[in-house]
């Protein structure tokens, strides 16, 4: 008799266990050291993180029971910053522990305002040391309206600019020896009059 | 690992089922077809997976001696559950499997036994913004379960019988999907 108490008394143990099967989770900090503020998504929430600031998000693994079940899982981090060029990495997260990830500066970056009265329709760029310039930055169809600006993201070095624009006729103008620092954003107000001194 | 030392301790009680198994009295034995329609909880065992809920069984099987028994089964097990606003996500796992049983008498009234079993899970996912346990889409997989379980014949008959069991099966992208089922069954027999 004392047998079947026993053998009854492990079937509502491990109903018990099944119900109370336990949630695991760990925390993931993202922290921006990078100089300028970071946009981006997180396990398929946007976030946006000032520069020096964090965030400390709750990830959810799974279910687990007794010894089986999930103790870590992937999480994907995409996004950019002016002075950090677009990511997307994975991290791994472990239950109950926390995870962290730092986001530096890759590159400088000039924001071009179109400071003239037409619309500038191309924008390439080369390493200073270089004779040809590359392809457009611009997507297809796409321009710079007056008072409007572009960011554009350049690796540490010296860089040459070459802009087009229409002026009843198509024209382009080119910014020279820009020099590009990492971390450091530079508002330059573009107009094919001015001269510029770095 | 952990699945490794799962699968040897339920290995070990099959081991044990089939060494110390004697004669039934009253209870399933040799040509008897045994029934069991029952319901129970059941909980996924993967990333992303939420509370548990309710799953349903079928298991008919025929008495080849008085501790062997083989038969098929059919389920539908909602392992995962959460209500998301007005609508819910859910993983549903439908299993058709072969099964065999080994049973070990323990009483008169009394029989435990040991269970594995093997045929095809259909999974029916309706999920969020993440896939559970790698699953985004019905999917039809082959698998296999372990268990053990106990039976209660306190109408020699028929009776009430407990059941645990661990499901997996692998998904398309390489990982392994599993969930644990804890059944209370109807149970009877037939001549």
């Amino acid at each position: 008799m004392k047998r079947h108490y026993a053998l009854v008394g492990a079937g509502i143990i491990c109903i018990a266990a099944l119900l109370a099967g336990c949630s695991t989770d760990g925390d993931v900090t993202v922290k921006n050291d990078a100089s300028t503020n970071f946009t981006g998504v997180l396990h398929e929430d946007r976030i946006e993180i000032p520069a020096g600031g964090q965030i400390t998000m709750n990830i959810y693994i799974g279910k687990s029971l007794l010894f089986v079940g999930p103790d870590e899982r992937d999480v994907s981090l995409t996004g950019s910053a002016y002075t950090k060029k677009p990511f997307s990495t994975t991290m791994n997260i472990t239950n109950g522990e926390s995870t962290s990830y730092s986001i530096t500066d890759d590159c400088g970056a000039m924001i071009l305002e179109n400071g003239f009265s037409s619309f500038i329709d191309t924008i390439k760029v080369r390493n200073c040391t270089d004779t040809k310039f590359g392809p457009t930055l611009l997507a297809p169809n796409e321009t710079i309206t007056t008072r409007k600006d572009f960011l554009i993201r350049l690796d540490e070095g010296c860089w040459d600019i070459a802009i087009y624009y229409f002026d009843s006729e198509a024209h382009w103008d080119t910014i020279f020896n820009f020099p590009s620092e990492l971390g450091e954003v530079t508002l330059l107000i573009w107009h094919p009059d001015s001269t510029y001194t770095f | 690992m952990k699945k490794k030392n799962a699968i040897l301790g339920v290995s070990l009680l099959l081991i044990i089922c089939s060494i110390s198994t004697g004669t039934a009295f009253g209870q399933a034995q040799e040509n008897y077809v045994v029934y069991n329609l029952g319901g129970g909880f059941t909980q996924a065992t993967v990333v992303d997976a939420r509370r548990g809920f309710l799953g349903f069984n079928m298991f008919c099987g025929k008495m080849l001696t008085d501790y062997l028994c083989v038969g098929i089964s059919a389920s539908c097990d909602i392992n995962s559950y959460r209500d998301i606003d007005d609508n819910n996500e859910r993983m549903t796992v439908i299993p058709l499997l072969a099964r065999l049983r080994l049973y070990y008498t323990t009483g008169e009234l009394l029989q435990m036994y040991a269970t594995v079993g093997a045929g095809v899970y259909n999974a029916v996912p309706h999920v969020n913004i993440h896939p559970i346990g790698d699953i985004w889409n019905s999917t039809i997989q082959p698998g296999g379960s372990i268990g053990f379980g106990v039976e209660y014949w306190f109408l020699l008959t028929m009776g009430v019988g407990l059941e645990f069991e661990y499901h997996m099966f692998p998904t398309e992208e390489d990982s392994m999907f599993s969930y644990f089922a804890a059944r209370l069954n109807y149970t009877f027999i037939r001549f």
